[in-house]
């Protein structure tokens, strides 16, 4: 059979890729090994986050299914770092995982275009040196002039409990066998990573009462922008604590743990440490945060969040039964640790595909990345990529200025990651640009030039982008007169009083005035808006004169990103480069000196020889000037 | 697209005379590129050199006359100043014996270097960092020692050590910030707002202290102005005549003979002053004397110091030193060996007998402080405007965590403010660099 696009695997990746993809009008065929699988939820149950809503919605506004699904599915919201500016704050929706993978298989077998098939893929089928198509382990062959691999942890993948291992991609499920050694065959550089998972218990067995109960968030925004409101049956997390005692049983069985007795050598994530590292490495804490969510409206196993770990059972469950209200828990499943092999990203153009297989593309995990984010993210670009490459256009290669998505793969095909790539808000230089609440403003087009969305979405959009404008003059028109309200809250902030009228736009710039404040003051036009409109506009405003600031920086990196580097430039004749620059630019072989310049280990010096002989061999001369 | 492989151009080979053209015992010639090597064998007729070993050669041209007897040496690369293989001759030092060498040179597929040139190579490859390019100015520039000496400290120690400290200080806060912002539920010992606000006020000093050191060494780099004034025919010529060592300005026993400003260079003790004679200042008498009483008021603005010469005993008029108040000023009693009045305070000299013009040498003598060692030398404009950037974006930073501001906004000035530090240091590829380094490239130094 003959398609437009083979996607393998229909984890998180692979359906956002699967839909972008057959969204363009490509013809598509979507491969998993378990079609009961499609979009689990492998570690924790919950979409978004801090740093991770941001590449939720921005997914969202590209047309991808990963907000929605996640608002369908909702089991609670909860808005992180509130305190905090609207450019760090994050959504975190935690949702019923077996209502979340249902409706997403249920959205990939009613997509147009889209054919989805439970098989397992051997190898990849060439004609010459050009990718034709997949050959399955039961020999049945499918052909298309792209393919996109999104094996997540599945490839080789080994679980361990304890010091017993056993060969799985997740747990419960075989690995995905003989595709990674396929693979080696090409050349692909291949390494080995880890990662774990909770153990999950029976609520039963839990005495919530003795725990700290969270309450959902009811007013907060939906995740999706295409998401009218928040679904009415939300429900509570809770909160428990480790104890010393607990710490002193982990202790004492570390020598049991796979990771420390040397039987997992493979590097985990640093940013989501299991709870045998955070024993080890943060020794003087005397507690640390558990949450316990379920994971489920029609199930009674629950997520025991902030234990990831790989101990062998018995041990697990010693330590668990220390913990205040654990006293009696019961495990369902223990928690485990997976190793799994993954390619060395920086062997991929921006675009995903592979700089030496043309046709071939990789997203998500594989690419030795954690979360599913970061994964959908991937797998959404790879599918547009691969997209536009079957009608012969040019890819779409967001920036570092534009979108978290353009941070996350520009620092995957620029730098050797050596732990699992989780994204945080430090990583983006321009966050005050990339906020939950502009995504719209920053990606819409991309996604109407590419056709990434429906009309009606399209509609969505533009509503919502127009309200803002609206807001926007009218803040600006609106003025407030000096008052007894506005003069004793500029005094609690440490600001000069008012002695003649402002407009509502100059008061928002001012600390201490947020929404409540211009609700009191300015009431009638409060209520023209929805509170959501309101936030957007606060944030533009609060941030201006450092969005500007931030632009005017933009402008001076931009030169270096359009100093281009000639696809082919023999960077192994500048002799005055390092033999390390040398080899590693040869290597990773950037586009343009901006991307050369984030390599890890290239030097500032490097870049000025860089620039120095591009300027020679180009043909206007030594000069750069403009 | 284009897919042939980018060719990179081939070095070429460059000479140029190192030491000053004119009269001297010795005068150095240097080659650098890769042809250096093939040019000395041919002048030497030897094929054989040991690197970097000084040996006594006669060298011929093309015809075998001979063009000098020399000390040359080679230093086969990457072990020379610039990378490349490099030739040192060291000829005797007559402007006509080192044309004739040069020219046999440039003869055999070398050209001369344009200015600057050895020290681009230098930096290109590898050898000269971008601030020991930007100390050479100093070091070869300075007019005054603390100026070269600045230059210096920063070629040998650079900015590195001192300015690290401090960006690494910064970092530790930034660090505890994004934790803040990226682990909110780890809350990592909750931050102190009162000892952030002062640990990022004292980097704040000590860049402050840094760049006001660098405005005081700016004024050791060029020469130092030292203007005399004075009521009419004071004396001011016959001092400046008589500091100089010879007859400069006109002397006449008449008031407002010196009409124009009179400027010359004056070395002594390593360093170079402007000395300017000017006109006497009083009621005018002409429209000429007039515009010269302007000037002298006007020369003052330049000035470095202000030496007041009285033959009456009469002090500066107090609304001039109100008006130059930033002004080193010197009270000068002039004619003291023919029994002139002196005023209380001032130096007493004689330019007829020579009294006092020792004291005045070393009350001229400019400020040549030593630096403190823990401020940073900054060494060219560039620096100074990153530096001075910093110093905002940390006070920004400050201001902006003791109003409680949104926390990642304060982390943004920090994170301007450890930019323009690892910008002076030259850790971040940055547009303006290359381009200041490429116009360096276009025009020469």
């Amino acid at each position: 059979m003959n398609f437009d696009v083979i996607v393998v695997g229909a984890g998180h990746a692979g359906v956002e890729a699967a839909r972008a993809a057959s969204q363009m009008g490509c013809q598509v065929l979507l491969l998993t090994m378990n079609a009961d699988q499609i979009a689990a939820m492998s570690c924790n149950p919950a979409i978004g986050g801090l740093s991770k809503s941001q590449i939720a919605k921005e997914i969202d506004i590209l047309g991808g299914w990963m907000a929605r699904v996640a608002d369908e599915s909702a089991y609670q919201y909860r808005v992180l770092n509130e305190r905090k500016g609207p450019a760090v704050q994050a959504t975190r929706v935690q949702v019923d995982r077996h209502e979340y993978r249902q409706i997403m298989k249920f959205r990939v077998e009613n997509q147009s275009g889209l054919l989805l098939k439970q098989a397992q893929v051997a190898r990849l089928l060439f004609e010459g040196s050009k990718i034709k198509g997949i050959e399955t382990s039961i020999g049945q062959k499918f052909f298309a002039r792209q393919i996109i691999i999104t094996t997540g942890t599945f490839m080789n993948g080994k679980a361990h409990i304890g010091r017993q291992s056993f060969a799985s991609g997740r747990a419960g499920e075989p690995p995905s066998l003989g595709l990674s050694d396929f693979l080696k065959t090409l050349g692909i550089k291949i390494s080995r990573f880890k990662t774990g998972t909770v153990p999950r218990v029976d609520a039963r067995s839990v005495d919530f009462s003795r725990m700290e109960r969270q309450e959902s968030q009811t007013s907060c925004a939906p995740l999706s922008i295409f998401s009218e409101k928040l679904r009415p049956d939300l429900r509570a997390a809770y909160l428990a604590y480790t104890n010393p005692k607990t710490h002193e049983t982990i202790r004492a069985s570390l020598d049991q743990s796979p990771l420390y007795s040397g039987i997992i050598e493979s590097r985990g994530p640093r940013y989501c440490p299991s709870v045998e590292d955070k024993i080890v490495r943060f020794a003087d804490k005397d507690r640390h945060q558990l949450f316990l969510e379920r994971e489920g409206r029609w199930t009674n196993e629950v997520y025991v969040g902030g234990v990831s770990t790989s101990l062998p059972y018995d041990c697990q469950l010693e330590f668990l039964r220390t913990i205040e209200g654990l006293e009696s828990v019961e495990i369902i499943r223990p928690g485990y640790a997976i190793e799994y092999d993954y390619i060395d990203a920086t062997q991929l153009l921006p675009s995903l595909e592979m700089k030496e297989v043309p046709g071939l593309y990789f997203a998500g995990q594989v690419n030795g990345t954690s979360g599913y984010e970061e994964a959908g993210a991937q797998g959404l670009m790879a599918g547009i990529n691969s997209g536009l490459k079957n009608f012969e256009k040019e890819p779409l290669i967001l920036k570092r200025s534009e979108a978290y998505i353009g941070v996350l793969i520009d620092d995957l095909v620029s730098k050797t990651t050596n732990e699992p790539y989780r994204m945080l808000s430090s990583r983006a230089e321009w966050r005050l640009l990339l906020r939950e609440d502009n995504a719209e403003q920053r990606l819409y087009s991309y996604a109407k030039r590419n056709k990434l969305l429906s009309l009606s979405d399209e509609q969505k959009i533009e509503a919502v982008l127009d309200e803002r404008e609206k807001l926007h003059s009218k803040i600006k028109l609106t003025r407030v007169l000096p008052s007894q309200v506005i003069n004793s809250r500029l005094a609690a902030v440490g600001q000069n009083e008012l002695k003649s009228g402002i407009s509502v736009h100059e008061l928002l710039k001012r600390p201490g005035f947020e929404l409540p404040e211009i609700e009191m003051l300015v009431p009638l036009l409060f209520a023209e808006h929805a509170q959501q409109d309101w936030k957007r506009v606060m944030s533009d405003v609060k941030y201006e004169g450092y969005i500007r600031q931030c632009e005017s920086q933009l402008k001076q990196m931009e030169r270096l990103e359009r100093l281009k580097i000639p696809l082919g430039f023999n960077f192994s004749a500048l002799k005055a480069l390092p033999i390390e620059a040398r080899e590693k630019l040869t290597q990773i072989r950037p586009a343009t000196l901006g991307q050369a310049g984030r390599i890890s280990g290239i030097t500032p010096a490097s870049i000025s020889v860089l620039a120095i002989h591009l300027s020679k061999a180009s043909d206007k001369g030594a000069c750069v000037n403009e | 697209m284009a897919t042939k492989p980018e060719k990179v151009e081939a070095v070429d080979t460059i000479c140029a005379l190192s030491t000053a053209l004119g009269r001297s015992a010795l005068a150095v010639i240097r080659l650098s590129g890769p042809g250096s090597l093939f040019v000395l064998q041919k002048m030497t007729g030897r094929k054989e050199f040991h690197p970097r070993r000084a040996t006594y050669e006669v060298l011929r041209d093309r015809d075998d006359s001979v063009l000098d007897e020399a000390v040359v040496t080679y230093y086969p690369a990457p072990n020379s100043f610039t990378g490349e293989d490099m030739v040192e001759i060291s000829c005797h030092g007559n402007p006509i014996i080192v044309e004739g060498i040069l020219n046999e040179i440039v003869s055999r597929e070398t050209r001369l270097a344009e200015p600057g040139e050895f020290s681009q190579r230098a930096f290109v490859n590898g050898k000269l960092g971008l601030q020991q390019l930007e100390s050479l100015d100093w070091i070869l520039n300075s007019r005054s020692p603390a100026g070269f000496r600045r230059g210096l400290r920063a070629k040998l120690e650079g900015l590195g050590a001192p300015l690290k400290e401090i960006e690494a200080g910064l970092m530790e806060v930034l660090g505890d910030i994004q934790s803040q912002l990226d682990f909110p539920e780890y809350e990592v010992g909750r931050f102190d707002k009162t000892k952030l606000i002062s640990g990022l006020r004292s980097f704040k000093t000590k860049l402050e202290a840094s760049l006001g050191s660098y405005t005081r060494a700016l004024r050791t780099f060029n020469s130092w102005k030292v203007v005399i004034i004075g009521p009419p025919n004071s004396g001011k010529s016959s001092l400046f005549n008589r500091l100089l060592g010879y007859q400069r300005s006109i002397v006449f026993n008449q008031a407002g003979t010196t009409r124009d400003l009179v400027e010359d260079y004056l070395s002594f003790e390593a360093m170079d002053l402007v000395l300017v004679d000017t006109a006497g200042i009083r009621e005018a008498n002409e429209a000429i004397e007039a515009l010269g009483i302007e000037k002298t008021l006007a020369s003052l603005k330049e000035a470095n110091v202000i030496c007041w010469l009285t033959d009456t005993g009469v002090a500066p008029p107090g609304k001039l030193m109100e008006l130059h108040a930033d002004k080193n000023w010197l009270v000068i009693s002039s004619k003291q060996d023919s029994g002139a009045p002196f005023l209380e305070g001032s130096l007493g000299v004689s330019a007829h007998t020579g009294e006092g013009l020792d004291d005045l040498r070393k009350l001229l003598k400019p400020l040549d402080q030593a630096e403190k060692s823990d401020e940073l030398g900054i060494c060219s404009e560039r620096q100074r405007v990153h530096l001075e950037a910093a110093i905002a974006h940390l006070e920004k930073a400050a201001a902006d965590i003791e109003s409680d501001v949104y926390l990642e906004i304060a982390a943004e000035s920090l994170g301007l403010a450890k930019k323009e530090l690892e910008l002076i240091l030259g850790e971040i590829p940055n547009d303006d660099i290359i381009r200041s380094i490429l116009s360096r490239f276009c025009i020469g130094k």
